[in-house]
C-alpha cells in the first residue's frame, strides 16, 4: 500500500453518508455504465430503493433489537464534488442504507426509534481514507472490498455457533434472548445448547479422548432433538446424557474409539434413521439389549410396512428387463438369493 | 404474472392488521410461503428475481389498486384507508393551492420565508386540515410549527398548530404523535398551566394505549415511553395542586408498571399491594381490609371457640372456721359458661390491634393459628394505614 495513504477516524451524522452508486453489490449486470461523483446525491433515492430489496428488513429489525453495534466500522472518501461535506460510503452501503431507512421511517412517523439510536444516528464513527490521488483511493477501495466480499468472514460451523449460545446461557440469558439476540427461535438455541452439552460430555469420555470432531456435534444433535429420545436416553441438562447404557450404546454407534473400533454412523442421515427406530417401541428394546444400526436392518413402523415394501421389490422383479443386468447387478442378486434361502430355511 | 392477484388479495388482507409493509419483505415471504416455482431456485437467483419483479408489482399496485394501497417512497405500502377524504379533497385542492409554489415553501428554510409565505403556510394547512387532506394537511402544519418555533412565535400560535398536527397524525394513522402531546405539555409547562399540562400527557397515553398492539410494537421503547409519560402526567396533576387526579395517574402507572412484568415474586407482590391499598394511595381500602379481617375472625372464632376467662382449671380456697385450715377443691372449668357473639368480635379486635388483656385467650388448635396470622396482619394493616393516611393526605 502506498505511504500517502491515511486512515483517519471520524464522526459523521447519517445525512452526511452518501450511498455509492458504483458500489459492486448494485451490479446486477456487467454492463452498468459508473456514475461520477457529481450525480452521486441525485442518484440517492434510487439507490435507497435498489439496496431495499436486498433484504434490508433483517438488518433493521437487528439494529432495532440489538442497537447499531459499531463491530466493524463503515468506511468512507470524501465527496469532492459537494458543496457541504459529505461521504461516500465505500464499505457499509447496507448497514448505511439500514440506518437511513430506520431514520427516514422515524421522521415519517410509521416507526418509533430509541433515544439512544437517534443519538448514535448523529455521530456515527466512520473510517475516512485520506488519499494525495484518486487512483490511490481507489485502488484500497477495490482492495478493501476484495478481501470484504470475495473472501470474506468464513462462516462459523454449527459447533461453533452452539459454544457461543452455551457460553451465552451460562450468563444467565434465557432462550427467548438469546434467541431474539441471534435471530433463531428459542427451541432452536436450547437444542444446540443441548447439543453442545452432549458434545462436550462426549469429548470428555475416557474411552473416546482426541477422537471427537465437530462432525460429532451434527450427530449427537439427532439424538437430542426429540423430547421422547431425549427421555430414553435419560437426558438431564446438568448431568447430560446420564443412562450410562445408552451412553455407550450412542457413543459406540457415532465415535471411534481408542481402541479403533469403527463406528457405523458416520451422517446425520443414519443418525436421524437410529433416533427414529429408538422411538419405535419394537426397535428400542433391541437397541437397549445391544443390537447395532447395521443389525436392525430396514426401520419400518410397522409390519404392514415390510410386506408392502416386498410387495414392491416383487414389482420390480416382474418388470426387470434382462438386457438391463450389469456385472455387478448379478453379483448382488446373488447376494439377495443366499439372503432369500436364509431367511426361508430359518422358517422352516 | 399470474400470481399477482392473489398477493395483491393477500397484501389487502395483512394491510387490514398493519397500518403499512416493507413491500420488498412482503413479496418475499409471499413467493416463499405460495409459490413452488420460487421456492426451488437456488437462493441467489431468488434474489435477482425479486429486484425486477418488485417493481412490476409496485407499479401493478399503483395502476389498478390506488383506491386500497398508497405506495409510499422505498417499497412502504399502505392502507389507503386513512386517506379515503383525501380523495375527495384531492379534485378541490387544486383550486385552493398552487400546488408547486405552495410545496416549494415547505422546502425552504424558515430564514428565507417572508410574513406573507409564512401566513400562507399556515393558512394552506387549515384549509387541507378542513378539506380531510391529512396527508398535504400535516406537511404544512408541520413546517409551520418548525418555523414556530425557530422564530420564536405567540405560544398560542404554537398550541393551535400543534392541535392541527396532532389531529392529522391521527387521522393518518402515524405513531409518533406522542411528541406533539408532550411538545404541547411543555408549552403549558412554561406558562404554568400544569393542569392543561397533566391533561395532554395524559391523552398521549390514552391514545398509546388504544393502539393496536402491532401498532405498539413499531414503537421502541413503548413501555418507557408510557411509563416516563405516566410519571410526567402525575407531576403536573401535583403541581397543578389536584391530589386526586395525581393519585389516580400515580394508581395507573403502577398497575400498568405491574401487568408488563414477567410473571414472578415482584409482580405478586405488586400485586398484592394494589389489593390491600391501591399501591399506597388509598387508606380506605386499607381500613376496609382491617374491618373484613376482624369481622371474619370473629366468625372463626366463634365456630372454633375461645376460653372465657377463668375458663381453665383453678382452686378454690376456703379456711375453716374450726381448724383455720385452708381447703382448697379443684373447680372444673366453667365449659357450660356461655361466650356471646359479641366477645368474639371483642376478642377478634383484642388480637387484631395486639392488645392481648388476655380475659379471652384462644383454645389450642385453629383458634390459636388465627389468632396468631390476626395478630401479625393487624401489625401489618395498622403500618400500611398509618402510612397511606400520611401518604395521601399530608401533600
Amino acid at each position: 500500500m502506498s505511504v500517502s495513504l491515511r486512515l483517519d477516524n471520524i464522526q459523521v451524522s447519517i445525512d452526511q453518508l452518501m450511498l455509492d452508486p458504483n458500489n459492486y453489490r448494485l451490479a446486477y449486470d456487467s454492463e452498468s455504465e459508473s456514475q461520477s461523483d457529481a450525480d452521486v446525491i441525485e442518484l440517492q433515492d434510487h439507490i435507497r430503493r435498489q439496496l431495499e430489496k436486498e433484504k434490508l428488513s433483517e438488518l433493521r429489525d437487528s439494529i432495532l433489537e440489538n442497537g447499531f453495534l459499531e463491530v466493524d466500522r463503515i468506511v468512507v472518501r470524501d465527496l469532492k464534488e459537494t458543496s457541504d461535506r459529505k461521504y461516500l460510503v465505500v464499505e457499509g452501503n447496507r448497514r448505511t442504507a439500514a440506518l437511513k431507512s430506520l431514520k427516514d421511517d422515524h421522521d415519517d412517523g410509521i416507526l418509533v426509534l430509541k433515544e439512544e439510536l437517534l443519538t448514535k444516528l448523529l455521530s456515527i464513527n466512520v473510517v475516512l481514507i485520506n488519499g494525495t490521488n484518486a487512483a490511490e483511493v481507489k485502488n484500497y477501495e477495490n482492495t478493501l472490498m476484495g478481501i470484504r466480499h470475495v473472501s470474506g468472514p468464513k462462516k462459523w460451523t454449527g459447533m461453533q455457533s452452539a459454544k457461543l449460545i452455551c457460553s451465552l446461557f451460562e450468563q444467565n440469558k434465557t432462550a427467548t434472548q438469546i434467541g431474539s439476540l441471534l435471530g433463531i427461535s428459542a427451541i432452536e438455541a436450547n437444542r444446540r445448547r443441548r447439543g453442545f452439552l452432549a458434545y462436550s460430555q462426549l469429548a470428555k469420555h475416557p474411552k473416546y479422548i482426541g477422537q471427537v470432531k465437530n462432525k460429532h456435534y451434527t450427530l449427537l444433535l439427532e439424538f437430542i432433538s426429540k423430547s421422547t429420545i431425549r427421555e430414553i436416553i435419560g437426558w438431564k441438562d446438568d448431568k447430560q446424557i446420564s443412562s450410562k447404557r445408552y451412553q455407550k450404546i450412542i457413543y459406540s454407534h457415532i465415535a471411534e474409539d481408542i481402541e479403533g473400533n469403527k463406528p457405523q454412523i458416520t451422517n446425520p442421515t443414519q443418525a436421524r434413521e437410529f433416533v427414529r427406530a429408538m422411538g419405535i417401541p419394537r426397535y428400542e428394546s433391541k437397541i437397549a439389549m445391544g443390537t447395532t444400526y447395521e443389525e436392525l436392518g430396514p426401520i419400518s413402523e410397522n409390519t404392514e410396512d415390510i410386506d408392502s415394501e416386498l410387495k414392491r421389490i416383487n414389482i420390480f422383479f416382474n418388470k426387470l428387463d434382462r438386457d438391463l443386468l450389469s456385472h455387478s447387478s448379478y453379483s448382488t442378486l446373488k447376494k439377495i438369493r443366499v439372503k432369500i434361502d436364509n431367511l426361508l430355511s430359518e422358517a422352516g | 404474472m399470474d400470481w399477482f392477484y392473489l398477493a395483491k388479495d393477500e397484501l389487502l388482507a395483512q394491510l387490514e392488521e398493519n397500518s403499512w409493509l416493507d413491500g420488498a419483505t412482503f413479496i418475499r415471504e409471499y413467493l416463499l410461503k405460495n409459490n413452488e416455482d420460487f421456492t426451488s431456485l437456488p437462493e441467489e437467483e431468488q434474489d435477482i428475481y425479486l429486484i425486477d419483479i418488485l417493481d412490476v408489482f409496485e407499479n401493478y399496485l399503483t395502476a389498478d389498486f390506488s383506491e386500497f394501497v398508497r405506495v409510499g417512497k422505498r417499497y412502504r405500502w399502505f392502507n389507503s384507508k386513512h386517506d379515503t377524504k383525501t380523495k375527495e379533497a384531492e379534485t378541490n385542492r387544486e383550486v385552493v393551492l398552487d400546488d408547486d409554489s405552495d410545496r416549494e415553501l415547505l422546502t425552504r428554510k424558515a430564514e428565507l420565508l417572508n410574513s406573507e409565505e409564512v401566513a400562507s403556510i399556515l393558512s394552506s394547512a387549515k384549509l387541507l386540515c378542513n378539506k380531510g387532506d391529512y396527508l398535504g394537511g400535516f406537511d404544512f402544519a408541520l413546517k409551520y410549527y418548525s418555523v414556530a418555533k425557530k422564530m420564536q412565535y405567540l405560544d398560542a400560535d404554537k398550541l393551535n398548530v400543534l392541535s392541527m398536527i396532532i389531529d392529522s397524525s391521527l387521522e393518518l394513522g402515524r405513531v409518533d404523535f406522542h411528541k406533539f402531546y408532550c411538545d404541547k405539555a411543555e408549552i403549558y409547562i412554561k406558562n404554568y398551566n400544569h393542569e392543561n399540562a397533566a391533561v395532554e400527557y395524559d391523552t398521549a397515553i390514552k391514545k398509546l394505549l388504544e393502539l393496536e398492539t402491532r401498532q405498539q410494537n413499531l414503537i421502541s421503547d413503548f413501555k418507557n415511553i408510557i411509563r416516563e409519560l405516566y410519571r410526567k402526567c402525575r407531576i403536573q396533576y401535583e403541581n397543578a395542586g389536584d391530589d386526586d387526579s395525581a393519585s389516580e395517574i400515580y394508581v395507573k402507572e403502577n398497575k400498568y408498571t405491574q401487568k408488563s412484568l414477567n410473571r414472578g415474586m415482584k409482580k405478586s407482590l405488586m400485586y398484592l399491594f394494589w389489593l390491600m391499598a391501591r399501591y399506597g394511595e388509598s387508606p380506605l381500602r386499607v381500613a376496609g381490609w382491617a374491618i373484613f379481617l376482624i369481622f371474619a375472625c370473629s366468625l372463626i372464632y366463634t365456630l372454633a371457640g375461645i376460653n372465657p376467662p377463668g375458663g381453665d382449671d383453678g382452686f378454690k380456697c376456703l379456711t375453716t372456721s374450726a381448724s383455720h385450715e385452708l381447703i382448697c377443691t379443684v373447680i372444673e372449668p366453667q365449659k357450660m359458661l356461655k361466650v356471646s357473639y359479641w366477645s368474639h368480635l371483642y376478642y377478634s379486635v383484642v388480637t387484631f390491634t395486639t392488645l392481648g388483656y388476655g380475659d379471652f385467650a384462644p383454645q389450642e388448635g385453629v383458634s390459636r393459628f388465627v389468632s396468631a396470622f390476626q395478630a401479625l396482619m393487624g401489625l401489618i394493616l395498622t403500618s400500611l394505614f398509618l402510612a397511606t393516611f400520611i401518604k395521601k393526605y399530608s401533600r
